[in-house]
């Protein structure tokens, strides 16, 4: 039996959604409420004690970090490849999906909390916050809610943070030029992985990101994001993250890895 | 033909030594000299934009990023395994590889700088490495560079390190409880990953590393180093390059820790 336990289908929690439906595999969804703190309840910590999605269960094997977690289901079920067969490609996936992890993700991920999050836990009350940052189980994850919560966020981060997804925007738009696929000729993790974060550059850097500035980058988002697989993952959306007055702040993650 | 960019034996050096040692794979070597920043100069940059060692090049490319070049020579060159038979096995190798990249390697490169090799530099060759830091075109590298030198919020972050090195030695600690390996009951490449970065913990961070609290770390580690292999890549020699005094525990500013999330 496979389980996945998952929010919204975006960011990292977006990962093994999508990879476990190109691969067609049925999965059991259970829906953990990052917005309510969910992911630090016991009943949570005892499936995954760093309290953070995704986490996959498979015949009762316990399979977090998402991007190691991708290449466990290409790996572990039947199904249409994820991985290209060359060497080569296999690296450059990889190495995109390591950059999606530690360079576009946390960029975006900080714009995307400072945006989007800050506002939703204002209208919690203090009380109720103060009780949540101390369930929290790791000190990065109380560094990083506790910034969201008292709301302070830096504009050098910020800004520094901005800086890094119009570099991240340039490298797409440069790896796509001459190839279909970030990894090749082929459709591969990469593509889930650094899609899961770059749907929203659209969103962010609407300057810098479109049609006319970034068109391949727009095509490639637009062709992966109109796949059988992500369509499917897409509409699990319950909109948690909608503000009442506009569109999604996409690409937000909590304690996803 | 292999060729392999790289620094003196430690850290990210130590990794792609090792693994290539252990395939028993011959390999041309190109020592960068990490003392006078020669990973920015425009020769190594045509090499690896990001200027970073180490780098391999096979089939006329550049294999960068030392997790996934390892991956690359299993993929390329898969006797000896180093990676598990079992898919759970190879999941456990690449999140050691994620706990490398993000909280071991920044974290030991940190603590080893500021404890270790800043110390041994004279005033003039700070001075000198300031001036030649602030030229690094790479943006993120010449901020990392500036605040090592500068020793800018230094109590914060080296206490954030010393918190990430003690979850991660937990971990460590745990898994080998376990099995002899750290992936399972044979060697892999997540063994390779830890190794240079653990080694020196015993030192640098004795109050987490020691007989008592982490015995299992300890035999873990003299297992590794007695591997011939190991052996032979941390004793390697590259031609005419001048050794720091003590390679294995001199590192220099390395990645910067994961920024958010």
């Amino acid at each position: 039996m496979v389980e996945l336990y998952h929010f919204e289908p975006n960011a990292n929690g977006g990962k093994p959604i999508m990879t476990l439906n190109e691969k067609g595999v049925p999965f059991v969804s259970h829906w953990v409420d990052l917005l309510n703190f969910q992911q630090h309840t016991p009943e949570y910590l005892a499936v995954n004690p760093k309290g953070q999605v995704p986490t996959l269960v498979h015949d009762g094997i316990v399979i977090t970090e998402s991007t190691p977690m991708g290449e466990y289901i290409d790996e572990a079920f039947d199904g249409p490849p994820l991985r290209p067969r060359d060497s080569l490609e296999r690296w450059r996936m990889r190495s995109w999906s390591r950059f999606a992890d530690e360079y576009l993700g946390p960029s975006l991920s900080m714009l995307g909390w400072s945006r989007g999050i800050v506002p939703l836990m204002r209208k919690k009350s203090p009380a109720e916050l103060e009780r949540a940052l101390q369930a929290i189980p790791t000190e990065e994850r109380r560094r990083a809610w506790s910034k969201t919560i008292h709301n302070t966020f830096t504009e050098p981060e910020l800004e520094e943070s901005r800086r890094r997804l119009a570099v991240s925007a340039g490298r797409l738009e440069a790896q796509l030029r001459d190839q279909p696929w970030l990894a090749g000729a082929s459709y591969s993790l990469a593509d889930i992985n650094v899609f899961n974060m770059a749907a929203a550059l659209p969103h962010f850097m609407p300057t810098l990101v479109n049609d006319k500035t970034t068109p391949r980058l727009v095509e490639w988002l637009l062709r992966v994001g109109s796949r059988p697989a992500i369509k499917a993952a897409l509409a699990l959306s319950r909109n948690s993250l909608r503000p009442p007055d506009g569109p999604p702040p996409a690409g937000i993650r909590d304690g996803a890895r | 033909m292999l060729e392999l960019y790289h620094s003196w034996p430690s850290g990210h050096s130590a990794i792609a030594l090792i693994a290539l040692h252990e395939k028993g794979l011959r390999f041309a070597s190109r020592f960068v000299e990490l003392r006078s920043l020669e990973q920015y100069s425009a020769q190594f940059l045509a090499v690896n934009p990001h200027g970073q060692v180490p780098v391999l090049r096979h089939a006329a490319a550049s294999i960068t990023g030392t997790t996934a070049m390892l991956e690359y020579l299993e993929d390329t060159f898969p006797a000896p395994a180093l990676m598990p038979a079992d898919a759970v096995g190879r999941w456990r190798v690449r999140v050691w590889g994620k706990i490398l990249n993000e909280d071991i390697a920044p974290s030991v490169s940190l603590l080893a700088w500021h404890r270790w090799t800043l110390p041994t530099l004279g005033p003039d060759e700070r001075a000198r490495l300031r001036a030649q830091a602030a030229t690094i075109a790479i943006e993120e590298r010449r901020y990392q560079w500036l605040l090592a030198l500068d020793e800018v919020d230094l109590a914060d972050r080296c206490q954030y390190a010393t918190y990430k090195l003690d979850t991660a030695i937990s971990r460590v600690e745990a898994a080998l409880a376990q099995h002899p390996w750290l992936s399972g009951a044979h060697y892999s490449l997540a063994d390779i990953y830890l190794f240079p970065m653990l080694v020196v913990l015993p030192r640098l961070l004795p109050q987490t590393v020691n007989a008592r609290a982490t015995p299992w770390t300890l035999a873990w580690l003299n297992a590794v180093r007695e591997r011939p292999a190991v052996q032979s890549a941390l004793s390697f020699k590259p031609v005419g390059a001048v050794l720091p005094a003590d390679p294995l525990q001199t590192f220099m500013p390395g990645a910067e820790p994961i920024r958010w999330g």
